[in-house]
């Protein structure tokens, strides 16, 4: 493994792209109309077939973590009856601040795309969920926003409690029908708010709608990749120098977004895609050793939502140990569960006792216990069976996917901590990140 | 994803747990054993695959037993 030391590996330049997030303003801010309208223009009079047909063509994919095509989405709900639609910017997910970025930078864009969505479907209501710190906010924009005759529908904005499973979408619609922020069985796109077919769409999918309808489809795929057009949000963390949101053209690879925030500190081995309910991946480096500040080869891992979800990328620091990072991931998730399913009640605490009990095998463990190690990471892949598909939500499915590539990718963690020592040796217990 | 083509009269069905309704106490599993199995905590696991006619009587027989009206039939 070639040494790649901080001088080495100083941050490259890459140039930054500024799509959604605004550049030309003094404080890096677009809340007033006036300054949005006059950076993004009006929105012009399209028809709701007009919008629609430029999504479509414009291959934008939900940003919100699933990636389902937009177009899509919205030419069925179009078929829907007396639809409603809801702008879901509550990102419960820890790792992730892109969707708060947006809506303290760019709000009209987001409200925009909501405008154009609630046209396209033909819905009559509007709701965007957001966190208690933005919703008044956002709330006199959107009054300002239908009182001037910006938008012809009146948005109404919906605080959002924090909490992991607040970002799930049948929980936010649970939340405006006034019940708790919990996840309910029943897909939202059947019966949602006041049990009418309601469409939830991520805030970025949205903003990017409000740029589409100005720009068209075809400035949208000038950036990003033929299957994957566009640019996305990314909220990185982790080791890096200069954390926090980046866009970037979908496609780039991740070591841009790691010169792009600054260049990584030290040299960190693993990267956790897609956050909590993600993958963990181990970071290659080259073997020339030259003065490339690439160091790391991702050209196989580049940036692209079916890796990163919902844009999240967080580095592992150098001296953080794999495994204790994913049981502390771990212990948040089961915190989080609604316990409202059987399988995800008993079942994910189970695997997060098991998964901790393991890791806390030291050299003053019994002989037996360490013998019994394997039995133990065992029963941790037997509970991760027992639980997945098994929600009504995908709480579960999520966090066994974190379990499995953290015993897939901590493998040798994973030898170490059975017999008990840790091949991170954490000297640093309060390090970045983690 | 929203247009599902239109079910037949004549489709299968096939069995679906409501899992928040579900509390676990395990009558399907004792009505329909060919089809519903329990974990280790009494939740129901359902064979995948639709009801044929063989079973229907008494799948529809578990969904009306049901104390949580969890199960359905789809």
């Amino acid at each position: 493994m070639s040494s790649v030391t901080p001088q080495q590996s100083a941050t490259r330049q890459v140039p930054s792209v500024a799509r959604l997030i605004p550049n030309n303003t003094a404080d890096g801010r677009l809340l007033d109309l006036g300054a949005h309208a006059q950076t993004h223009g009006q929105l012009p009079r399209l028809t709701g077939q007009q919008v629609l047909d430029q999504v479509v063509a414009s291959g934008l994919t939900g940003r919100g973590g699933a990636g389902f095509p937009t177009g899509s989405k919205w030419e069925a709900m179009a078929r829907a009856r007396n639809p409603v639609v809801v702008g879901n910017g509550s990102e419960g997910e820890p790792l992730s601040s892109k969707d708060k970025v947006l809506l303290t930078t760019a709000p009209h864009l987001v409200l925009d795309g909501l405008a154009l969505a609630a046209l396209v479907i033909g819905a009559d209501e509007a709701y965007l969920g957001a966190d208690e710190k933005y919703a008044p906010r956002l709330q006199q924009l959107a009054d300002q926003r239908f009182t001037s005759g910006w938008d012809s529908i009146h948005t109404k904005i919906v605080t959002t409690p924090p909490g992991f499973l607040t970002g799930q979408e049948t929980a936010l619609v649970n939340l405006i029908n006034g019940g708790a922020a919990l996840p309910v069985a029943t897909p939202t796109y059947l019966k949602g708010v006041k049990g009418r077919p309601t469409m939830v769409q991520n805030v970025e999918t949205l903003a990017h709608v409000g740029l589409i309808a100005r720009y068209g489809a075809g400035w949208f795929r000038e950036l990003g990749t033929a299957s994957e057009p566009g640019t996305m949000l990314v909220s990185a963390s982790g080791a890096l120098r200069h954390p926090g949101v980046l866009e970037s053209s979908i496609g780039t690879p991740l070591q841009d977004i790691f010169d792009r925030a600054g260049g990584l500190i030290d040299n960190p081995r693993y990267v956790l895609l897609s956050g909590y309910h993600g993958s963990w991946l181990p970071l290659t480096r080259h073997a020339d050793g030259s003065t490339s500040a690439e160091g790391i080869d991702f050209s196989n891992e580049a940036l692209a939502p079916n890796r990163l979800g919902a844009g999240i990328v967080s580095v592992l620091p150098e001296h953080d140990c794999g495994l204790v990072a994913t049981s502390q991931a771990l212990n948040y998730l089961i915190a989080q569960s609604a316990r409202q399913c059987g399988p995800c009640l008993n079942g994910l605490p189970a695997l997060a006792v098991t998964f901790a009990d393991l890791i806390a095998i030291d050299d003053r463990s019994s002989r037996r216990k360490r013998r019994n190690a394997k039995d133990g990471w065992n029963r941790v892949l037997q509970l991760s069976a027992l639980v997945e598909n098994r929600g009504a939500c995908k709480h579960p499915d999520g966090t066994v996917r974190l379990v499995r590539s953290a015993l897939t990718v901590f493998s040798d963690d994973l030898t170490a901590h059975s017999q008990g020592t840790c091949l991170a040796r954490q000297t640093n217990k309060h390090s970045t990140g983690w | 994803m929203i247009s599902m083509v239109g079910k037949a009269k004549t489709a299968t069905k096939v069995i679906v747990v409501d899992r928040i309704a579900c509390e676990g106490r395990g009558t399907c599993a004792e009505l329909l054993p060919e089809r519903i199995a329990l974990d280790e905590w009494g939740y129901p696991f359902i064979s995948s695959g639709p009801i044929g006619p063989d079973l229907l009587g008494e799948a529809q027989r578990a969904v009306k037993m049901c104390p949580l009206h969890a199960l359905k039939l789809r």
